[in-house]
């Protein structure tokens, strides 16, 4: 039971966690450092840095993401992310369709009296 | 400053290395997540505060960041357009399809051959050669993701993709006819490079800049702007030439003028001579950059030889030909075997034709000291080493006076004589036998006082030789009774190079004491030949300054005869030359670019106009404006204006003397004192018709006369076009310009000028010393010219052909065969009646010159020892 449930979880999270990163992003550009601080902490998604980095890469390459480097006077370089105007049509797709996927699944839940 | 132990990088970068494989199967861009980890870890040692970085810190965070899961393998997979790698699919477009059109182009250059030239600067073929290369790298650090200059590389990348844009418009408008070709043929991807190597390089330069986000890389328009700019920038004197040619071809003045400047300010000369020798005509609806500057305007190759002159003030045939189409030396080399020579059988020089040269020179001259005369004969060799058949031309300057009186020409080893026909006569024949039937004729016509034009065809190929020979009767210029004065004739113009180390072999021998202006000249003596002058010059000695050969004479004989076969005797005196009053000149300075150099010579020659004549300076230049004047005595106030208007006179480019010539005749023709002083460089490019001047000289009552005196060596059409007219008055070229210059303007006034020679046919019986049959040729000279001046053509032209003499009316042609002369109604001259070195009646007059001599020497020597003993 545990392992299934574990299995599930990490299915889950896996497709969720890049219309997490998408909606982070979706009022205003973020340093890159702050937005994984953000999702791994905050919103409890239970992901790592290990997982969110290449996640981003993966939408810079899809051409959802931009990202732009600014030199720090403190530290290193920061990368500070944003949408593109592609990364808002995909996202606003995306939370449409998990809209009516939770409504189709409440609803499943409903009449199943859960 | 936060410090880094080895372990603890190491394990960063080991933690790096382990994630890699997971990362490239997650579809993220590997190095761009290698770094943000990086970063990562940077900022959280950071906000720890550690001011030493150990394993353990580093090992700390990496467990608390996890490693990039497994499961993101199997995660959606990234979009299609995602790979940022080029594949080898782009190798072809991008690199080996621009190499392979560039080398093709470079080597056999078929577009610079049919179309036009895509390498105008040597820019063009770097940035051309550039896009393969710039494409390979791109391709190359694109797939490894790594570049030792990321953003060096995507300058280059928006540089090729404006090299390519550049190249696709330029040759837009042959994109049909090569799809044509590719649909019919199979063949014709070359001229579609520009375009096709225009999109693999744009996919190249996106899938770089994506290899290398988040990356900031500069804008690509701006390279691409850059590099078109650069390019139109270094092609912009091709286009301001292409501008200036079409513009000088106007028929408006001020448009024309307008070009010329334009020619002179950014003209490029490559371009122009390719024009001038008639290579542009085929590119003009191809060459977007000729169309656009010229306005689509065609310019003919004569139209563009004008625009050189006048632009450069050098005709077009004093350079070599452009090397055509390409730079490349193979193309050169077929060029130099299958050119086509357009002056071929024409009335004109035209441009050097490769191939052709001129393997040795001799002249060898006798003088005859009594007669004021020298026969000299000029033996020239010419070779060819092209693969067609070559025609020598060259116009030749004769020394003042004289006439050729022998052509000979070599063919199978035999000399074979000219015939003299009229002008036409022999022409037609040349060109029938010359030019269509390509045999063996030579052709010499006069074109220009003292100068004709010689013409042989065909000096055969692959090495092939012609001898020809040129005789000509000279009389002696005679500045005192004492002393004659003979100037070697010499090449103004020619089709053919001189080959290396080529000299003018020099020999002139006489009975009295010969003096001469050539440097290392060496003087042999013999029992026959008791004076004789032997030097070897270059071309360039002899067509400079000239040089001069005084001939020492005895002033008590002022008369000799010579009686020919039919029993008429000719006679020749010499008396001081009657000096003609000149009261009023009008003084032409040429006002082109080859007059500088002689600026100060000619001011300090005007300083020298004799106070009591009245003069007026023209200036003939500005582009057909000229500077004129009144006629002026004050002489220090003209020596002061003259000087100031020469010291003004901007001398550019080739100007037209027409103008400026007709309106110092207009003002000084009124009466019978006047004449103009035509002071000029060499005029390649006839600007504008001679007609004007022709009526002036015809319809002239009081005997006006155009004085000439020419600075620098070369042709000039206008006084070509003025031939026979015997009130133009040639100063032969003896010294220096400006010694030249002021004996000229001494002439003007001077009573005594030398002496000249009066030649007359008579049955009476002549006095004096008997002389050659070179008497009676200057008489019939003298006489044809005569007669021409009296509109009695057809008597002159009958003249001078029964006296075997090249004259404004008649020509001498060698053919090879007895039909053909007959065909043209010739006879060639016989052996007995051509001159030659020494003429057989010269030995005779050289025994007698040699006793009276004697005589003299030993009558001198008695007087002296008296004159010693008393």
């Amino acid at each position: 039971m545990d392992e299934f449930f574990d299995n599930w979880t990490v299915q889950v999270r896996k497709g969720l966690l890049e219309l997490c990163i998408l909606n982070a992003l979706a009022d205003e550009e973020r340093y890159g450092y702050d937005l994984v601080k953000t999702l791994v902490e905050d919103h409890g998604l239970g992901v790592t840095e290990g997982t969110v980095y290449p996640l981003l890469s993966r939408l810079r390459v899809a051409g959802l993401v931009a990202s732009r480097l600014e030199e720090s006077s403190t530290g290193p370089a920061r990368k500070y992310y944003s949408l593109t105007r592609e990364g808002i049509k995909t996202m606003d797709a995306m939370n449409t369709y998990m809209t009516e996927l939770n409504r189709n699944v409440n609803r499943l839940r409903k009449k199943a009296g859960a | 400053m936060i410090q880094w132990t080895e372990p603890a990088r190491r394990l960063l970068n080991e933690y790096c290395a382990r994630s890699r494989p997971v990362l490239a199967g997650a579809g993220a861009d590997v190095e761009e997540v290698n770094e943000d980890l990086r970063r990562h870890v940077e900022e959280e040692v950071g906000h720890a505060g550690v001011s030493l970085v150990t394993e353990e810190d580093v090992r700390r965070i990496l467990v608390r960041m996890g490693e990039p899961p497994e499961s993101l393998r199997s995660s959606i997979a990234p979009p299609a357009r995602a790979s940022a790698t080029p594949g080898v699919g782009l190798l072809f477009p991008g690199v080996f399809l621009p190499l392979i059109t560039f080398l093709v182009e470079a080597v056999f250059a078929p577009s610079a051959g049919a179309l036009f030239d895509p390498f105008p600067t040597w820019l063009h073929w770097v940035a051309v050669a550039a896009v393969p290369v710039i494409n390979w790298i791109v391709w190359k650090a694109a797939r490894e993701q790594k570049a030792a200059h990321p953003s060096l590389l995507a300058w280059s990348n928006a540089a090729a993709l404006g090299i390519c844009i550049y190249y696709s418009v330029m040759y837009i408008g042959f994109i049909p006819y090569a799809f044509l070709a590719v649909i019919f043929f199979g063949s014709g991807l070359l001229p579609l490079a520009p375009y096709i190597a225009l999109g693999a390089t744009a996919v190249l330069g996106i899938r770089y800049r994506r290899s290398f986000a988040p990356r900031k890389f500069p804008r690509v328009w701006i390279g691409v702007v850059g590099s078109i700019a650069l390019l139109l920038l270094v092609q912009f004197p091709t286009a301001a030439t292409y501008y200036g040619l079409a513009k000088s071809t106007s028929e408006d003045p001020d448009t024309r003028a307008h070009g010329i400047r334009v020619l002179r300010w950014f003209g490029d000369r490559e371009v122009m001579l390719r024009a001038c020798y008639g290579s542009l005509r085929r590119e003009l609806n191809i060459d977007l950059i000729r169309a656009f500057a010229s306005d689509g305007r065609d310019v003919s190759a004569d139209q563009a030889r004008e625009a050189f002159y006048r632009a450069t003030g050098r005709p077009f045939n004093s350079e070599p030909p452009p090397e055509l189409y390409t730079r490349a030396g193979r193309w050169t080399m077929m060029e130099d075997e299958f050119a086509w020579d357009e002056g071929l059988g024409g009335q004109e020089v035209a441009q050097r034709v490769k191939g052709l040269s001129l393997m040795s020179s001799r002249m060898d001259a006798v003088a005859e000291p009594d007669a004021a005369l020298v026969y000299c004969e000029w033996i020239m060799e010419f070779k060819n080493v092209s693969r067609m058949q070559r025609e020598a031309r060259a116009q030749v300057a004769l020394p003042p006076g004289a006439v050729v009186s022998r052509v000979t020409l070599w063919i199978d080893g035999e000399e074979r004589e000219a015939a003299f026909g009229t002008r036409s006569q022999a022409r037609k024949a040349y060109e029938e036998v010359a030019v269509v039937q390509r045999r063996d004729p030579i052709l010499v016509t006069t074109c220009g006082p003292d100068r004709v034009l010689m013409q042989c065809f065909p000096v055969p190929p692959n090495g092939g030789v012609m001898k020809v020979k040129l005789g000509m009767t000279v009389p002696l210029i005679l500045p005192t009774a004492e002393r004659g004065q003979f100037l070697w004739p010499k090449f103004i113009e020619r089709n053919f190079a001189l080959q290396p180390g080529v000299k003018h072999d020099l020999w002139i021998e006489s009975t009295s004491a010969l003096a001469n202006g050539i440097s290392k000249a060496a003087q042999p003596q013999s029992a026959t030949r008791p004076f004789a002058l032997r030097a070897a010059i270059p071309d360039s000695e002899l067509s400079g300054k000239g040089h001069l050969i005084s001939v020492a004479r005895d002033p008590l004989v002022t008369e000799v005869f010579a009686n020919d076969d039919t029993g008429e005797t000719f006679r020749q005196r010499v008396q001081p030359r009657a000096a003609r009053k000149v009261k009023r000149v009008a003084i032409v300075v040429d006002g082109s670019s080859n007059m500088e150099p002689h600026a100060q010579a000619i001011a300090a020659a005007l300083d020298k106009v004799p106070a009591e004549l009245e003069a007026a300076l023209f200036i003939a230049g500005h582009d057909g404006e000229s500077f004129s004047e009144t006629l002026s005595t004050e002489s220090t106030e003209r020596q002061r204006v003259f000087k100031e208007r020469i010291s003004r006179t901007s001398f550019q480019g080739g100007q037209d003397n027409v103008p400026a010539l007709e309106a110092a005749w207009d003002l000084v023709s009124q009466t019978e004192d006047g004449c103009v002083l035509w002071i000029h460089g060499p005029e390649p490019v006839l600007l504008s018709s001679e007609n004007g001047l022709r009526q002036r000289l015809e319809r002239n009552p009081w005997r006006t006369r155009i004085i000439e005196l020419q600075a620098g060596h070369g042709p000039d059409r206008l006084i070509e076009k003025l031939d026979g007219y015997t009130s133009i008055e040639r100063t032969p070229r003896m010294a220096s310009f400006s010694d030249d210059a002021e004996r000229v303007v001494d002439s003007l006034t001077q009573s005594n000028s030398g002496f000249e020679l009066k030649r007359e046919r008579t049955k009476a019986a002549a006095e004096g010393r008997v002389a050659s049959l070179h008497v009676k040729r200057l008489w019939a000279r003298d006489e044809s010219l005569r007669l021409s001046a009296a509109h009695q053509q057809q008597e002159a032209g009958t003249l001078a052909a029964r006296n075997q003499l090249v004259t404004p009316l008649t020509g001498a042609v060698v053919l090879e065969t007895k039909e053909q002369y007959d065909r043209h109604g010739l006879s060639p001259a016989e052996a007995g009646t051509v001159p030659s070195v020494p003429e057989p009646a010269v030995y005779t007059v050289f025994a007698i010159g040699l006793f009276a001599w004697l005589l003299l020497r030993r009558r001198n020597q008695r007087v002296t020892s008296r004159v010693g003993r008393s």
